[in-house]
């Protein structure tokens, strides 16, 4: 930790060190950043992250509230990271600066609720989780399927009728409110943890977990035992595809894919979604910003939480580009979803697009 | 300080939250991007905050402000992305910064015409993504396209990387809106040319809010070109280098990406990349278009540069240039930091100035030895070339072992001696960088004593309050620091 006098204690080293770097950077990444694109936040440009973050570490701004509302409009999408010769990871410091000033006492809106909500088991969204649709037995699982806390019941089932058509025995793990990366988002430090560990104690064994929700993906992979794949939904349907064990109803449909931003640019999953929708026959239409370039939605970094308004605004954002489309879209983030369907988009989960043109079975 | 009651007054207009006084909340206006108030930041310089920031959310909100500052002999500080860097956007007591970032409509695009539409908050490169996505381009390619606003590029007159082709920014505009000081809207009749009296958008661009704010503009676009071909070249000296690019441009064509690089510059440019450092000077020209225009031209140029001794150094040179064009823009932060590469307290700058042919050798050779006198290092490269003349962008850096003093006294010598070898050369002491705080003791020079006369009549006749951007372009103002 940084011993200046003055500095706080929850900003790491390496990355009030980062902090300061990108603090002298020239703004660089301002045209990739899509909460500054939607709402024109002075604060939501990237450096601004790296400025509050460093003095926060410097002791040269005041832990408060003020620095908590320069922390909000960050929507976690890793759009910054792309064109950063020096690799800066935003989030990461966000959230460093996010736990500072909630060590403080002053935590980013809607904190100390989403912290309330996983303790009662809830979900941090407030979205109600699915319940009723676990698997009859315990053990001798080839996957597990992890929902999101923004995931819905429909979607999750439909997921799990694709896994068994290709034969996969699954079961449904519900998280006890948050696999912990929301509130990791949100600076709740020792929260997420405990949440995490909770999450490990419900995964049954099996050679494969899939996190129906990207933003899941880093907390299962710490969660997970040795010698589980942690995969999301796409990657682990591609490969059954590949397989031959899944077989799609061919459709001439038209659809536009949005790229979930931890997707596409922080696990490098831009071509598993689209060879599926290939496999139903779907006639790809590609939005202005798609792969490695889409467009957020707003739905990271808890951003609806602490910044309702600036999410919003960024969804109607990226549901204008993908709208100008004319196609249906299709999605493999629940977050997302749920954001852009809110911006009044027809949009729909990856898994139920598939589930809904699954070659039927055969009449037992 | 503001009176607290007014701007109260002022959140009743555009919202509470878009209405920030606390220096908490105003310190990311605290500057812009001119080296000298980032090497005050740096020292360890609490730099003042603006007294308040507003973001208005729309034209009829913009001016609202506007009014209601006229009306209280409030003065206004326009703000785009914050990276200008002559100090063009810093704060002046007494007044208000206004934020411009939430004007970012990218409105009407006329693929007949060939124009968009588009308010002043935009980003560059959102703009370019927008264009390119629908099969056009702007043509305005500047170093800082990444961060600066078209506002910004509006208001001085910049210039993009590809500008021997597509032209300087004001050869875009087709059409302008501004805000005059007391809240009237000013908009040209967006057409190709007219000669229906003087060029009134001229009072606007390059003024630097000083005169007026812009809150829109029509600008030409081009359809995105098919190819480009970039190609390396290596000439004896920087003398046969410019020779050889004015034989080109009196072909009547124009390459649109046209840069020699003077020999130390050349060796940066080899050394960099872990290449052995040639003799002689890298010339890079890029041709654009569709294939059939692109490769002829290029042919043209290799022919051209061939005839003048010049070693072809095939596609490399160039496409590894487009390819890393704005690195030296993002690694501006591993060099400035605290702790940089070289060191605490490393004063590092660009000047770019501009001359017609037959004073552009003496001018080169006369503001490269007058920076050098002051710096550790001094690179340079010509670009943005003209039937006439042509642009030099000096990189220079001065090595101050922790001294931020050293580094401050060294800068304001450096610059002193460089923009006033510029104007005894018979140059402008800008190209494309604007004035600003940084140039302005040298406007007067620039213009004469009539010509800049002439310049404070304007400003007194559209700005009779000294509202607009006081300070700026040595125009002072109410609440100035002149200069």
């Amino acid at each position: 930790m940084a011993d200046a006098p003055g500095t706080l204690p929850m900003i790491p080293d390496d990355v009030a060190a980062a902090a300061l770097h990108g603090s002298f950077c020239p703004k660089m990444c301002t045209f990739a950043c899509p909460v500054t694109e939607a709402t024109g936040r002075d604060d939501a440009v990237p450096w601004s992250f790296h400025r509050t973050v460093s003095d926060l570490a410097q002791g040269r701004t005041t832990a408060d509230a003020h620095a908590a509302s320069h922390l909000e409009a960050c929507t976690g999408c890793l759009a910054c990271r792309v064109p950063c010769v020096f690799d800066q990871d935003v989030p990461a410091q966000v959230r460093a600066g996010r736990a500072t000033v909630r060590d403080a006492g002053s935590p980013v809106a809607g904190t100390e609720d989403a912290v309330a909500a996983v303790a009662d088991g809830r979900s941090p969204y407030g979205v109600d989780l699915p319940a009723g649709l676990d698997a009859d037995a315990t053990t001798g699982f080839d996957v597990v399927v992890v929902a999101g806390c923004r995931d819905d019941a429909r979607d999750l089932d439909a997921l799990r009728r694709i896994l068994a058509s290709a034969g996969r025995r699954t079961a449904l793990v519900v998280p006890e409110g948050c696999c912990g990366g929301t509130l990791a988002d949100l600076g709740a430090g020792p929260e997420a943890t405990a949440a995490a560990a909770r999450l490990g104690e419900l995964l049954p064994p099996a050679p494969v977990v899939v996190a129906t929700d990207p933003h899941c993906l880093p907390a299962l992979r710490s969660t997970a035992g040795d010698g589980t794949r942690v995969l999301d939904t796409a990657t682990a349907l591609v490969q059954l595809v590949d397989e031959d064990a899944l077989r799609f109803v061919s459709e001439r449909t038209r659809v536009a894919f949005h790229d979930p931003c931890l997707l596409a640019r922080g696990e490098d999953v831009t071509t598993p979604p689209r060879r599926l929708l290939a496999a139903t026959g779907a006639v790809l239409v590609e939005p202005e910003g798609h792969g490695a370039s889409t467009v957020c939605s707003g739905a990271g970094m808890a951003l609806e939480l602490v910044a309702p308004t600036d999410a919003a605004a960024t969804a109607d954002h990226r549901a204008r580009q993908l709208g100008a489309t004319g196609a249906p879209v299709v999605t493999a983030c629940a977050g997302a979803r749920r954001r852009l369907a809110d911006a009044g988009l027809d949009v729909t989960d990856l898994a139920t697009f598939l589930a809904d043109r699954l070659v039927p079975e055969p009449p037992a | 300080m503001l009176d607290a009651a007014l701007l109260d007054d002022l959140a009743g207009r555009v919202g509470d939250r878009w209405v920030a006084t606390d220096p908490a909340d105003t310190a990311n206006h605290a500057h812009d991007w001119w080296p000298r108030l980032l090497m005050r930041r740096r020292a360890g310089e609490d730099l003042p905050v603006p007294d308040a920031v507003v973001s208005p959310g729309s034209r009829d909100e913009l001016v609202d402000v506007v009014r209601w500052c006229d009306a209280h002999d409030v003065a206004i500080v326009p703000f785009g992305a914050g990276t200008g860097v002559c100090g063009g956007a810093a704060p002046v007591a007494g007044a208000i910064t206004v934020d411009l970032k939430r004007l970012n409509a990218i409105g009407g695009l006329d693929e007949v015409s060939g124009t968009i539409v588009v308010e002043p908050g935009v980003i560059a490169q959102t703009l370019e993504d927008h264009l390119r996505h629908r099969g056009w381009t702007l043509g305005h390619f500047p170093s800082s396209i990444h961060c600066s606003t078209v506002g910004g590029f509006l208001a001085i007159r910049s210039a993009g990387q590809a500008s021997s082709f597509y032209g300087k920014l004001e050869d875009m505009v087709v059409g302008l809106d501004v805000v005059l000081a007391d809240g009237s809207l000013f908009s040209t009749r967006p057409v190709p040319r007219s000669a229906a009296g003087p060029d009134l958008t001229r009072l606007f661009l390059g003024g630097e809010g000083t005169t007026g704010l812009i809150v829109g503009a029509t600008l030409r676009i081009w359809p995105a070109p098919a190819v480009a071909v970039d190609r390396g070249f290596l000439v004896p000296d920087v003398r046969t280098g410019l020779d050889a690019i004015r034989a080109v441009l009196r072909t009547g064509l124009r390459p649109t990406i046209v840069r020699l690089y003077d020999e130390t510059d050349t060796a940066m440019v080899f050394g960099g990349q872990g290449l052995e450092v040639p003799e002689g000077c890298l010339v890079i020209i890029g041709c654009e278009g569709d294939e059939d225009v692109a490769e002829f031209t290029a042919g043209v140029v290799r022919r051209i540069l061939s005839e003048h001794g010049a070693e072809d150094l095939g596609p490399e040179p160039g496409e590894h240039w487009r390819a890393h064009r704005h690195n030296m823009s993002y690694r501006f932060a591993e060099y400035m930091k605290p702790g940089g590469t070289f060191g605490d307290a490393l004063m590092l700058d660009t000047m770019e100035v501009a001359g017609t042919w037959a004073v552009l050798p003496g001018l080169y050779d006369d503001v490269k030895a007058a920076l050098a006198e002051h710096t550790d290092l001094v690179l340079a490269h010509f670009s943005h070339v003209y039937p006439e003349g042509g642009s030099i962008y000096f990189t220079l850096g001065a090595i101050n072992e922790g001294n931020e003093a050293r580094a401050l006294a060294r800068y304001d010598a450096a610059w002193e001696a460089g923009q006033r070898a510029a104007l005894a050369a018979g140059g402008t002491t800008s190209h494309h960088h604007g004035i600003g705080l940084l140039r302005a003791p040298y406007l007067r020079e620039e213009l004469g004593e009539v010509g800049f006369d002439l310049l404070r009549r304007v400003k007194d006749a559209l700005d009779p309050k000294g509202l607009l951007n006081p300070g700026k372009l040595g125009l002072g103002g109410r609440g100035g620091r002149d200069g």
